[in-house]
């Protein structure tokens, strides 16, 4: 069964509708990979998985349980944790503090309890931090920055990560370490949801893909699949795949 | 931008830093400090002001100033007579300049001035006295001020005649800014000034800790707080005490309206100074015959979107007749014309504050028109009549300013006190000017106002009462213009108030609250 | 039955009155998401200026009215949006809430200036058609009322027609959606901006025109409060929806006319007489419950420039040993008076820490901090004082302080329960209407209140007189009726709280609030339940106001029921301590100081000054004098918008580079302290002391930055240029490359900043 349920989901803003009776799931241990173009409703989703946002219709079901109604930090506290397309760092904070206080934060509702400090010491170097540790979380290129958003939501040590393009603004050699990092994280049994433009970090990490636009799902499958897909090419991948 | 706006930052810093290490030391000096005009002898030859009979007009209080000073009798010449207020039958001896029905008790003296060094703010040239009023209030600019008008012309004038025997006045101002009383009162007192004479700081309650620490005596112009009006060496020329009330109003106003007068609603700001004073109406009027239909009502002070309830609910009680506690702008003008275009024609009976330049001028419509008000100082429009009514008013075109009943009162505690002052003649000390306070049992003003009893501490024991029509006060009872209705049962005791209860007196009528214990 | 219609006639007049006013707060609310506190200022002088115009200048009514509501309003309203507004976008929710304080104070101001410098003179504002009158169900239903009503009607569908047909008005709620994408489709926010705040301007305006006459004589400061009443409408209304606005607006009038009805104008019930003006402020709160909870928001402040750094525990200590050192010798110095402004800037420095936790910290809003300082007073007044006691002898306990302290504690959450799941605005008016409703109901109160809990007597209205004593404290064998003994212990509690707040914030409690503060929607993320922190930071807030403002009112010493408690000062101590630097300790000192020292002693200087030259007595009084009183908040308020993070960020920044000079600063100081003693002495005058330290304020740093230009290099370039054209506009530096390091992330090279805070 998998982990991460959304059935059915419908959002509308006015008379836009932004997700149209979408369906997405996310297994334990897998990484499932959320593309389309912009505006296609993909962090629309995220905000419904993780409460900011409410459905008009449909449910999210996180291991077998309904948690279309709780509030948000209910939902997280049940293991779902995410990082945000446009960044939700705490600015007054260093990097190490932005880290440390999700430990903090975590450790108020979290059993057993782990020492925020030497979890914060050990989410540092996972994500090749430690030499920006002291640095106001401000100060640093954006590719850093969404890392540290990634080290943010491993503190509270999730069951499901739901990540949001956490690869912009990242080189090429840092995408192939961060792959590397997801691929790790998911052995360790957290199911992974990632939107992501980075075409070939979605083929490398990802096991099944669902494609979004207008809000609609066009198609899902394995990343061969679905590069092969022709809706998907028209909508997506566009003029940049040769015949 | 760091480095300018640190400067900007560097600089407000400066000046917050100076202000704050130079203190508040006020030194208003007067023009007429110099003390050169009065100390020059003159001949006796210039123009003499023939009169010296105290109820003449208006020319003896004008003409001093500006004609030559023969008044201030030369040191060397008739030096015993500059104390005397009963003219000498000596021809050589000019007349005592006149405020009012008395002279000035001002002079240059007998030039034996004696300072054994011991005395606060006294010299043997000079003494220092701190005056002030809440001018600065941002809430209402100039409250007061007109206090200051007078109390500048007033020295102005004193040290034109030589002084207090020849002692020029130095009078230091202070702004208390309504809620900024304890820093004014504490000014006061480190500047080592003589006495406090002639201020108006409407939060009084809260200076007197400080003034009982520093033992400053006060003649001031009014006094709100019980605590202030039986303060421990305090005296006023027109006496507020909170045991007692001045109840001639209720007397005057029974016999005009003698059947309204028993159907009365009392329609009151909601503030407790206005609240006393309604509960002192409601327990004192009974004993003259007066009655209540209504005593509740109570109306927000700082303005009321609609008075229309107000109205109907007088209307509803039967009353024939209002008594109004607050003041005449905004409140009282907006209720009387609501009042009147619903029908509502009462006679309304207000407190002496009613006797305003503003508020007649507001009464452009006729709403006002039922006003009476009540008196113990003789009104401007009388001022003819009255040679220190006049005097008064002449004094503060001459020199500048405003004029007020205020103004009026201020000079009647100036007097006061410069009378007692100047009787101690050489040797000037605080304690012979408080003794001779105590022992003034019998005070107008000079004429400016109804009898009092500063010394005892005793209100007016006589009315008058004046009517509003159109811009102008009338004149109702009684009719002899510059005169009053009295009565030795005029003066009602009040007890049990939460002001008196709070202010403790003891058993000479000294609030014993404040007094270090 | 014939006394209901009456009423509900009144009622309909007085709320379409509220209606224009609210429904302009909403205009200009809901295109520009800033709470327009000024527009009550904004109603005010369109008042006066209709009076000028009509009874000062003898203008025709119609012309009077034009120019007024349809020239000088939306002039007004124009002139914000484009001078103040405009650069509020990008900031912080109470960066949004204190310069709208600021215009508010700076437009009474000037109003106070222009029309109301010489004195008392009476304003009296006529009626439009004077006192003419019908007669309505027995009831007398003036001219005016009637055009008050249709020109609500005429509001109300002037704006439908407006906000749905017009092309202006779609662009309008398009601009209040998404900016960038309605430019993006080729449509004009920012003439939207400009004419939703003109419309939001008239209709203030309007809305003061058709106030003003109902006061009677024109009070500016009341004429604004009396706008302000309208403002529930607006809230229930969700700041968005103007039909809601409207019925709230009825439902506002309605009510206030019933209760009149009721209770006699008050009478029938003699303790609660001064409900009926307390009503808009409870109607508020009714208005907070039913509001639907607010979306969690995303960082507004990481794109702000609003930017706090923390000292370490060792360098607050020793700032703090320096404050207490310095205030002595000053206070040594000084005569009385003065020591009593300093005492009373201590004071409300006190009462500004509780902001630097509350707003500072955690990004809340208290625009009721006076009105825990009269509840702290009631509650220790019981313990030390009672009904029977007498305040001028008795003094303040420990225990009362800190019952004091526990009751606010209490209160404060009570008053945060139904706003907390609103966004922080919303707090902010809840704390605004809970300040009104005390002042009403228990402070103005003058029947006695009397209980017992536990056997214990007790009073709630404590000014009977119209004037309170308040206890000082007597500790130590200390007698704190003393006042420099006072301002010592004041000095030395500001330091040990500053010292505690110091050590929340670099506690993990206080890295969560300031996690909170920035990023809402991340906690709820990470599983914090952000209400019950929320909730935790707005009691600990309220306890320490409490405390702050006990100690305020033992200063006064002696208090009247209208000193303070009627909710601008409030206004005015937080947008003060905003602007000297909320997230800072220091920040909460030089709003004490300023407020004090500076509002009081800078009028004196010119009073003075007036006084001793009474033929400049109008330039020096109510030139400058009154012009500062407007001047300032409006200095103030752009000076925010410059720079968010305060004053005390500035002035720290200004003496940073001073650390890199031990020695040199080391002297500097000593020299201060030397100085000070030659002028206790008396060797030196005061005037030369503070001349010589603030001029070595200014002249030292360049010295030593001149003497030591090596340790300043960085300093001397930083924040001016481009780091792409070093090395083209300038030769390269030494560090330079630890410049580039930090730019580009890179390990190794990289070295800690010389002022690394944790």
């Amino acid at each position: 069964m998998p982990l991460l349920e959304c059935q059915h989901l419908n959002v509308a803003f006015g008379g836009a509708k932004a997700l149209n009776n979408v369906d997405v799931t996310a297994d334990s241990g897998a990484i499932t990979g959320l593309i389309g173009p912009n505006g296609a409703g993909k962090t629309t989703l995220f905000n419904c998985v993780t409460g900011l946002l409410h459905p008009s219709s449909g449910v999210v079901v996180l291991d077998g349980r309904d948690i279309t109604r709780l509030p948000p930090f209910k939902r997280s506290r049940l293991g779902i944790a995410r990082t945000f397309q446009r960044l939700e760092l705490f600015s007054s904070l260093t990097v190490r503090d932005n880290i440390r206080v999700a430990g903090e934060i975590a450790s108020r509702w979290q059993r057993p309890r782990v020492d925020p400090r030497r979890e914060t010491e050990r989410v540092l170097d996972l994500l090749a931090l430690g030499h920006l540790a002291d640095r106001d979380v401000t100060e640093i290129p954006t590719g850093m920055a969404r890392r540290v958003e990634v080290g943010r939501a491993l503190m509270t040590r999730p069951k499901i990560l739901l990540l949001d393009e956490p690869a912009s603004g990242q080189d090429e050699a840092e995408t192939e370490e961060f792959g590397d990092l997801l691929l790790q994280l998911c052995a360790d049994g957290i199911a992974i949801l990632l939107v992501e433009h980075d075409v070939s970090l979605v083929m490398k990490v990802c096991s099944y893909v669902h494609v979004l636009d207008f809000g609609s799902t066009i198609a899902r499958g394995t990343p061969n699949e679905i590069q092969a897909n022709p809706v998907v090419l028209d909508a997506y991948l566009g003029a940049d795949q040769e015949p | 931008m760091d480095q300018k706006s640190f400067r900007v930052v560097a600089a407000v810093a400066v000046l917050a830093l100076i202000a704050a290490a130079c203190g508040s030391d006020r030194t208003a000096a007067t023009p007429s400090t110099v003390p050169a005009a009065a100390a020059a002898p003159i001949a006796p030859d210039a123009t003499t002001p023939a009169e010296t009979t105290p109820v003449d007009t208006a020319a003896p209080g004008t003409a001093t100033p500006d004609t030559t000073p023969t008044d201030t009798a030369a040191p060397d010449t008739a030096a015993p007579d500059t104390v005397a207020p009963d003219t000498t039958p000596e021809s050589t001896v000019p007349p005592l300049p006149m405020f009012g029905d008395a002279p000035w008790p001002c002079g240059p003296g007998g030039g034996d001035n004696t300072d054994d060094g011991n005395e606060v703010g006294v010299t043997t040239d000079s003494i220092s006295i701190a005056t002030g009023d809440d001018a600065g209030y941002a809430g209402s600019p100039g409250l007061s001020h007109e206090i200051t008008d007078a109390m500048k012309a007033l020295v102005a004038e004193c040290n034109d005649l030589g002084g207090i025997n020849g002692r020029t006045i130095n009078l230091n101002y202070y702004d208390a800014k309504l809620f900024e009383t304890p820093a004014a009162m504490q000014s006061a007192c480190d500047a080592s000034n003589f006495f406090l004479v002639g201020e108006g700081w409407a939060f009084d309650s809260n200076q007197e800790e400080i003034r009982l620490g520093c033992g400053l005596p006060a003649v001031p112009t009014y006094s709100v707080s019980a605590a202030f009006a039986h303060g421990a060496n305090v005296y006023q020329g027109v006496p507020n005490p909170a045991d007692e009330t001045t109840s001639g109003i209720f007397a005057q106003i029974a016999k005009l309206f003698p059947e309204a007068s028993k159907h009365v609603a009392t329609l009151t700001g909601a503030f407790s100074a206005t609240q006393e004073t309604r509960d002192k109406i409601v327990s004192v009027g009974p004993k003259f015959g007066w009655g209540f239909a209504e005593t509740t009502l109570e109306s927000n002070p700082v303005g009321e979107a609609d008075w229309t309830p107000f109205v109907k609910q007088i209307k509803d009680s039967g009353a024939e007749m209002i008594s109004w506690q607050g003041s005449c702008l905004p409140g009282l003008l907006l209720f009387a014309q609501t009042a009147k275009a619903n029908g509502l024609d009462l006679p309304i009976v207000v407190d002496s504050n009613h006797y305003t330049a503003q508020c007649a001028a507001a009464n452009t419509d006729g709403a006002l028109d039922n006003l009476y008000i009540r008196m113990s100082f003789v009104p401007f429009e009388d001022a003819s009549l009255n040679p220190a009514t006049q005097d008064y008013l002449d004094l503060i075109a001459k020199h500048g300013g405003d004029v007020a009943m205020l103004g009026a009162q201020a000079t009647s505690s100036f007097l006061l006190w410069a009378t007692a002052a100047s009787a101690c003649g050489a040797e000037l000390t605080r304690t012979c000017v408080l003794q001779n306070l105590a022992d003034t049992h019998s005070w107008t003003g000079h004429g400016l106002h109804a009898e009092t009893d500063p010394g005892s501490n005793h209100p007016p024991k006589c009315s008058s009462v004046l009517h509003l029509v159109g811009g102008t006060y009338e004149r109702v009872v009684p009719t002899a213009p510059a005169t009053f209705e009295c009565d030795d049962a005029w003066i009602s005791p009040i007890t049990g108030t939460p002001a008196l209860t709070a202010a403790l007196l003891d058993e000479n009528r000294i609030s014993q609250q404040f007094a270090a214990g | 039955m014939q006394d209901f219609l009456a009423y509900t006639v009144l009622g309909i007049c007085l709320g379409s009155v509220y209606a224009i006013a609210a429904t302009g707060l909403v205009v200009t609310y809901s295109t520009s998401g800033v709470f327009n506190v000024a527009h009550g200022a904004v109603a005010t002088i369109s008042a006066l200026v209709y009076w000028q115009l009509r009874q000062g200048w003898h203008l025709s009514t119609p012309l009077a009215i034009v120019l007024t509501i349809c020239v000088f309003a939306p002039a007004v309203g124009i002139f914000l949006e484009l001078v103040v507004m405009r650069g509020l976008r990008d900031t912080s929710e109470v960066t949004r809430l204190v310069i709208p304080i600021a215009v508010l104070l700076a437009i009474n101001g000037l109003a106070t200036w222009v029309w109301f410098r010489d004195g008392s003179r009476a304003i009296v504002p006529k009626k439009f058609f004077g006192e003419q009158h019908l007669q309505v169900l027995g009831q007398a239903v003036y001219y005016h009322q009637v055009i008050g009503v249709g020109l609500a009607m005429a509001t109300a569908g002037g704006l439908y027609v407006l906000l749905y047909r017009s092309r202006l008005g779609v662009t309008m709620r398009a601009t209040v959606d998404d900016r960038r994408l309605l430019m993006l489709n080729g449509g004009r926010p920012d003439r939207a901006s400009l004419g939703s705040w003109a419309i939001g301007a008239g209709l203030a305006g309007l809305a003061g025109v058709l106030l003003a006459p109902q006061q009677g004589a024109l009070q500016i400061f009341a004429l604004t409060l009396l706008v302000f009443d309208a403002y529930p409408a607006a809230v229930g209304g969700r700041l968005r929806s103007v039909p809601i606005t409207f019925v709230g607006a009825m439902v506002l009038g309605l009510t206030r006319q019933y209760f009149d009805w009721v209770s006699h104008a008050g009478q029938s019930w003699l303790a609660l007489r001064n409900l009926r003006n307390a009503i808009p402020a409870i109607l508020l709160f009714a208005a907070l419950l039913f509001l639907p909870q607010g979306r969690l928001r995303g960082a507004v402040v990481a794109r702000t420039r609003e930017r706090f750094t923390v000292p370490t525990m060792k360098q607050a200590v020793a700032w703090g040993g320096v404050l207490i050192a310095a205030m002595a010798m000053l206070q040594a110095l000084m005569k009385g008076a003065a020591v009593i402004s300093l005492a009373n800037g201590m004071a409300l420095s006190l009462m500004a820490l509780s902001l630097v936790l509350l707003t500072g910290y955690a990004g809340e809003i208290n625009l009721a901090v006076y009105t825990f300082a009269g509840v702290a007073l009631i509650v220790a007044w019981q313990l030390d004082v009672g009904p029977t006691g007498l305040a001028t002898r008795a003094s303040l306990s420990v225990t009362a302080i800190l019952a004091a302290m526990l009751v606010c504690a209490v209160v404060g959450g009570l008053i945060a329960l139904p706003a907390l799941r609103l966004r922080g605005l919303y707090l902010g008016l809840a704390t605004f209407a809970f300040g009104t409703i005390v002042y009403q109901l228990v402070i103005l109160q003058t029947k006695p209140l009397r209980g017992s809990i536990f056997g214990h007597q007790f009073t709630i209205n404590l000014f009977t007189t119209g004037s309170l004593t308040v206890p000082r404290p007597h500790w130590f064998g200390i007698d704190f009726r003393d006042q420099r003994a006072f301002l010592m212990l004041m000095t030395v509690m500001f330091v040990l709280i500053g010292l505690a707040l110091v050590g929340i914030r670099r506690s993990a409690y206080g890295r969560m609030i300031i996690a909170m503060k920035d990023s809402p929607a991340a906690c709820a993320t990470l599983g914090l339940n952000i209400m019950r922190l929320k909730l935790g930071v707005f009691m600990l807030s309220s306890a320490l106001a409490g405390l702050g403002g006990l100690m305020w009112a033992a200063q006064q010493r002696t208090l009247a029921n209208n000193n303070n408690f009627d909710g601008f000062a409030s206004l005015l101590l937080f947008m003060i301590a905003v602007v000297g630097g909320i997230g800072y300790i220091s920040g909460a000192l030089l709003a004490g100081i300023f407020l004090s020292v500076l509002s009081v002693v800078m009028p004196n200087i010119f009073i003075k000054l007036g006084s001793d030259y009474p033929s400049l007595h109008w330039f020096f009084v109510t030139g400058i004098g009154n012009f500062t009183k407007f001047v300032g908040p409006a200095l103030i308020g752009i000076r925010l918008g410059k720079n968010p993070s305060g004053i005390a960020q500035q002035v720290m920044d200004g003496f940073r580079p001073l650390k890199r000079v031990p020695l040199g600063t080391a002297a500097w100081a000593s020299s201060i302290v030397v100085l000070w003693f030659l002028s206790w002495r008396g060797a030196i005058g005061h005037w030369t002391f503070a001349l010589v330290v603030i001029g070595s304020v200014f002249i030292v740093p360049r010295v030593l930055m001149g003497m030591f230009p090596e340790r300043f290099e960085d300093v001397a370039n930083a924040g001016q240029e481009d780091p792409d054209l070093i090395g083209l506009a300038r030769p390269f530096q030494r560090h330079d490359r630890d410049r580039f390091d930090r730019e580009l992330a890179l390990p190794g090279h990289d070295r800690s900043r010389s002022d690394a805070t944790s």
